[in-house]
């Protein structure tokens, strides 16, 4: 009896609450709450089948006038959304499938810096979401009490649980882990990434902890990192470029910011051009391409830039042997906008460290600017420019300069709650200069090409399981192959301008990332490529029967500016597969077919920074390529240590390829000079790392062959009789294993040991005499092979002491590295030089090249405060 | 420590290999030329050796081989030494008329060069040393190189081939081939300066310029670029060196026959 009188008090004085025009703090049925509105005047509609009575706390009072608070009250405590139109409130059960997204930015605490392929995901969202290129992250979930997680290698991991009924932005910050020697920072970015990322034979390079394993004269640089990942290769040291998974060096597209950089090394290949100071991190995707990227045939290398910090002002410097490099960062406006500026000017003269040769001079200098301004939480924009320059004076005072320029501005907006877009407006350069003083005919030459790009990138999450990519990129290149002009007065050489070369190369793409079931995800879309080359331009006719030379042309034909020479364009299906077997362990497998429309002309061995780009045109294809991968990926338990086996098979189609004794400098018709032909490439990869513990490393080993076949038009124009022949840098087995050792809590050693077959070479299979000359008789190309490459590298690290004696933190962090590069002095021949004997009694002499001919210490210093 | 000494001490004899070739070639290597000068011309004619072969080159001594010109003459060669066979009687090409060499080589091998067209005259203006300014060496002894001056003809493509003698000994290092071509300084006066040259005081230089043709000049290109010391960078891939000869059965012929006008020039360098 009791009881029911208290309930009844209990009804009258609720009645009483929400008779007036407010309601107070408490707890109400929802009915009760539209019986209240319905006194209030307003008609309500709603089916009592669908929407039950359900407890509603309103935290604090709520007047009439609020009534968008507490609709949203009710919906974020409720599966019911509530609609108002003039008088009239509908009440509808939130589908199942109805979905909130998050979306947000995952910054580093301390510095405001992005956070660029950290792991965001959710108890109620099936899959992990990677932040972009910007830091940005979008996650469908659905709604009420979730528990986030984002990881990021090298930061605490934050574990939190929110209350999500709508849409929300959750910008996070992680902080880093004091800096732990024990901590690999090369490959994948959270734990499991390896499993999780649905892309097949992917790179990412982090070098957050700088100095951790030994760099050629200690100077950090993110290639000589990327080489001891598998698939990756050079041809030797001190060679230019890359060759990942038996692409040539022009088919990888490399990024900076988004714009394309022609030749990524300084020093003929001895370093990048990437300041590893101002690098946020690198990734590079040498099986499956997404098809937001394109116009390269083999693989892409994406470096974003740090935005700089947004909370302090830094300065970080360092010395070594090969140059000085300083960084000064800080905010424009604190927390909303940054810059960071750094410059790195060589020391030593390159010769003289890798020879101890002092013939000629080489020297180079760059520097990268970058701004971003967020000018709220939907539009951040970014400014970055990098100018970098080489120098090298021969000792007959021919001077050459080269250098990549770009300038990239983007906007990066959040069009909608689950869309994110990317507009850039990109300018990039390469050129070269030559000065040769004192020749015959001493002149200026100079060659470059610029490339303007729009685009467009936008992303949206369906939900949680489904995600569209697509976007936009026109690209107007603007080619010039060389102009020669005369030195000075006294010169007795003319003027040459070849004509300028003009393409125009746009793109469309579509992606879907599908999670289909708890263990099997897909990404499947497709690139549709355009080119057109362009005049103004003269296309030169050859007589169809003959081998084109100067002497076989029958005909000129001249194209008005803007006129169509020759039009291509391509469909580029990409697909991949990710089948996770448990949590431990995944299957992935992708297919990628891309097209490449712009090619690097050379006739060397190893490509010269006097090289000229050409466009596809008349008489050179696209080069295009098809890659299939499969491969297997298992972690232990904990993810202490990583595994993954990996084959692809490639074929390359359109190679360009040259005649024997090719000119191709300051030639107004390089395609004489040029022949078609095919490659072909395929290998397994192996990549074993231990994650933590006190001694730590990995090994990379790659078992692969690279070939290609120039079967000529003519008899004459065919490379080996037709026949398939190892390309310039098949290398059958290549090996890099890395041990870094924790001494003490400032210092850490480390080793690493690197294997490779000897690459191809052509050796004489006689001789004989010319004019005097002695002269080696050579056959078909890459037949033989130089002996094995090993080397074995040491390095220390020790850490500058973080807190003074007083016992405070000390503002300057800094460390020293010293390295022993090829430690037992190993003559790795580089070619064979084939001379005469001075004594003619004997025979030849066969010559071992070296680059390195030594062991070669080197010492760097670096600090930051 | 012994486990890393033995390491070390494997590793290091690890680091030597031996390089072993395989030779398999035996074929026919012709140098043929014919100036514009009154003289005896001469065609050598050797097969290529092994590497292990102190020898460079073996002579072929029974070859029958003759000149055949544009105007229905036929220059008939016989046998000097060396694999040299010398024209029967001295004679010269005349400017605009073509010349064909064919040699006859035992089991009917017959050997054709292309048809060449003697060009117009060469002719060097002037030959002088310069010396090599360098502030770094505290050497009294001046350094000094030559340099030739010459006039380019408007008319034709050129293609020039320089030889040069040492002091009366003839500079056959790979890096002597001296060629220039004028699509850069077509009908102009030009210099050519041989600064890998050194020379002191009293040393004599003589300079022969060889207007020769373009298949003749790329020739020459491919060879320096192949036999030219190699450096770190940017090596050519070694190929086969095709001259302008062909044999009838079908067999790779060496070598060259060039034809080609010419002018030499000598000076002593004095104070």
């Amino acid at each position: 009896m009791a009881h029911k009188l208290l309930g009844l008090i209990f009804i009258l004085l609720l009645s009483l609450t929400i008779k007036g025009q407010s309601l107070s703090a408490g707890s109400y049925k929802l009915y009760d709450i539209i019986d209240f509105c319905k006194k209030n005047g307003f008609q309500v509609a709603f089916s009592p089948d669908l929407i039950k009575n359900q407890d509603i706390i309103l935290s604090s009072n709520f007047a009439l006038d609020d009534y968008t608070k507490l609709f949203d009250t009710i919906t974020n405590q409720t599966r019911v959304e509530i609609k108002k139109r003039g008088n009239m409130i509908t009440l509808s059960p939130r589908s199942a499938s109805n979905l909130v997204s998050i979306r947000g930015k995952i910054t580093d605490f301390s510095t405001g810096e992005n956070l660029l392929g950290a792991s965001v995901s959710t108890n109620k969202a099936v899959n992990i979401t990677l932040t972009n290129e910007y830091g940005g992250y979008m996650i469908n979930t659905k709604p009420g009490e979730i528990i986030l997680k984002v990881s990021f290698i090298g930061y605490k991991t934050l574990i939190d649980t929110f209350i999500i009924n709508k849409n929300s932005v959750l910008n996070l910050s992680l902080q880093q882990e004091s800096l732990k020697l024990n901590e690999i920072t090369v490959s994948s970015r959270s734990a499991d990434l390896n499993l999780s990322s649905m892309i097949t034979g992917t790179n990412s390079v982090n070098l957050k902890n700088k100095g951790q394993i030994p760099y050629f004269l200690g100077e950090e640089d993110v290639i000589q990192t990327a080489i001891m990942m598998p698939g990756i290769k050079t041809i030797g040291e001190d060679a230019n470029g890359l060759y990942i998974r038996g692409g040539n060096v022009d088919q990888n597209l490399i990024l900076m910011d988004e714009a394309p950089i022609y030749n990524p090394n300084h020093f003929y290949g001895l370093i990048s051009v990437f300041n590893p100071e101002v690098v946020n991190s690198i990734d590079i995707f040498k099986g499956y391409t997404p098809p937001k990227f394109g116009g390269r045939a083999s693989s892409v290398i994406n470096v974003h830039q740090r935005n700089g910090d947004k909370q302090d002002y830094h300065f970080t410097g360092g010395i070594g042997l090969i140059s000085a490099k300083a960084v000064l960062e800080g905010p424009i406006k604190k927390g909303k906008s940054s810059f960071i500026l750094s410059g790195r000017q060589s020391l030593l003269n390159r010769l003289s460290l890798i020879s101890n040769a002092a013939s000629g001079s080489n020297s180079f200098r760059d520097i990268n600017l970058k701004v971003n301004l967020t000018k709220d939480e939907r539009n951040t924009f970014f400014l970055a420019g990098y100018y970098g320059r080489d120098q090298n004076e021969d000792a007959f005072e021919t001077v050459t300069r080269w250098g990549n320029t770009n300038m990239s501005a983007r906007w990066n907006r959040i069009l909608a709650p689950r869309i994110v877009s990317n507009f850039s407006a990109i300018v990039s350069a390469y050129q070269y200069r030559v000065e040769q003083p004192r020749e015959a005919a001493s002149f200026i030459g100079n060659s470059r090409i610029i490339d303007y790009n729009l685009k467009s990138d936008f992303q949206f999450a369906i939900n949680p399981t489904n995600e569209i990519e697509f976007g936009s990129s026109v690209i107007l290149h603007r080619l010039k192959p060389g102009d020669r002009f005369p030195f000075d007065t006294d010169t007795s050489s003319d003027t040459l301008l070849l004509d300028s070369e003009h393409g125009i190369e746009s793109a469309f793409y579509l992606n879907h990332n599908a999670q289909l079931t708890d263990k099997l995800s897909i990404s499947y879309g497709f690139r549709q490529s355009l080119f057109q080359n362009i005049g103004s331009g003269e296309v030169y006719q050859y007589d169809p029967s003959l081998s084109k030379s100067d002497n076989t042309i029958t005909d000129t034909v001249r194209y008005g500016t803007g006129e169509t020479i020759k039009f291509y364009h391509g469909l580029e299906p990409r697909l991949s597969i990710n089948y996770r077997i448990n949590s431990l362990s995944a299957i992935k497998t992708s297919y990628n077919h891309n097209y490449q429309y712009l090619h690097l002309i050379s006739s060397t061995i190893n490509p010269s920074p006097t090289d000229i780009w050409k466009l596809s045109d008349s008489y050179i294809k696209p080069t295009n390529v098809h890659q299939v991968s499969l491969g297997y990926y298992k972690n232990s338990i904990n993810n202490n240590w990583e595994l993954f086996v990996e084959g692809y098979y490639k074929q390359i189609n359109n190679t360009v390829s040259y005649k024997n004794g090719a000119d191709l400098l300051f030639n107004p018709n390089p395609e004489t000079e040029l022949l078609t032909g095919e490659g072909r490439a395929y290998g397994m990869e192996f990549f074993l790392k231990r994650n933590v513990g006190k001694l730590l490393g990995w090994v990379s080993y790659t078992l692969s062959k690279s070939e290609q076949r120039v079967l000529g038009q003519f008899e004459n124009e065919s490379i080996n009789n037709g026949e398939y022949f190892p390309s310039d840098h098949d290398r059958t087995h290549f090996l890099s294993t890395v041990l870094i050792a924790e001494l003490g809590e400032r210092i850490n050693a480390s080793a690493s040991f690197n294997y490779g077959t000897g690459r191809p070479i052509t050796l004489p299979i006689a001789k004989y005499e010319i004019d005097g000359k002695f002269i080696p008789h050579f056959v078909n190309r890459n037949q033989s092979r130089l002996p094995a490459y090993h080397r074995l590298d040491l390095s220390l690290r020790i850490k500058g002491k973080e807190y003074n004696k007083k016992g405070d933190l000390r503002k300057l962090n800094d460390y020293w590295t010293f390295v022993l590069y090829n430690v037992y002095a190993r003559k790795n021949a580089y070619s064979y030089v084939f001379r005469e004997s001075a004594d003619l009694t004997l025979a030849n002499d066969i010559e071992v090249f070296s680059v390195i001919k030594g062991i070669v210490p080197g010492i760097t210093y670096n600090f930051s405060f | 420590m012994k486990v890393i000494k033995l390491t070390f001490f494997i590793l290091i004899l690890w680091s030597c290999e031996a390089l072993d070739l395989e030779q398999n070639a035996n074929l026919v290597v012709v140098e043929g030329y014919l100036s514009d000068k009154m003289d005896q011309q001469k065609v050598r004619i050797t097969r290529t050796t092994s590497f292990d072969n102190p020898e460079n080159a073996i002579p072929i001594t029974n070859a029958n081989v003759i000149i055949q010109s544009s105007t229905d003459e036929i220059y008939l060669f016989g046998y000097g030494t060396d694999g040299v066979y010398f024209s029967r009687e001295p004679f010269m090409g005349i400017e605009n008329v073509t010349y064909q060499l064919i040699i006859n080589l035992e089991d009917d091998v017959i050997i054709r060069s292309t048809e060449l067209k003697m060009s117009g005259r060469a002719k060097i203006d002037s030959l002088w040393f310069e010396s090599l300014s360098d502030e770094n060496t505290n050497d009294t002894e001046i350094i000094y190189f030559p340099v030739i001056s010459s006039q380019d003809d408007l008319v034709n493509r050129d293609f020039y081939y320089y030889r040069i003698h040492q002091n009366g000994s003839y500079l056959n290092e790979p890096a002597s081939i001296f060629l220039k071509e004028d699509i850069f300084f077509n009908g102009n006066e030009f210099k050519e300066e041989f600064r890998s040259i050194e020379l002191v005081e009293n040393d004599t230089i003589s300079v022969e310029l060889r207007k020769i043709s373009q298949e003749i000049f790329e020739y020459y290109s491919v060879l320096r670029e192949q036999t030219i010391s190699i450096s770190a960078n940017q090596n050519v891939v070694p190929a086969p060196i095709f001259g302008n000869l062909s044999s009838n059965d079908d067999q790779t012929v060496l070598g060259f026959f060039s034809v080609f006008a010419s002018d030499t020039m000598s000076n002593t360098v004095s104070q």
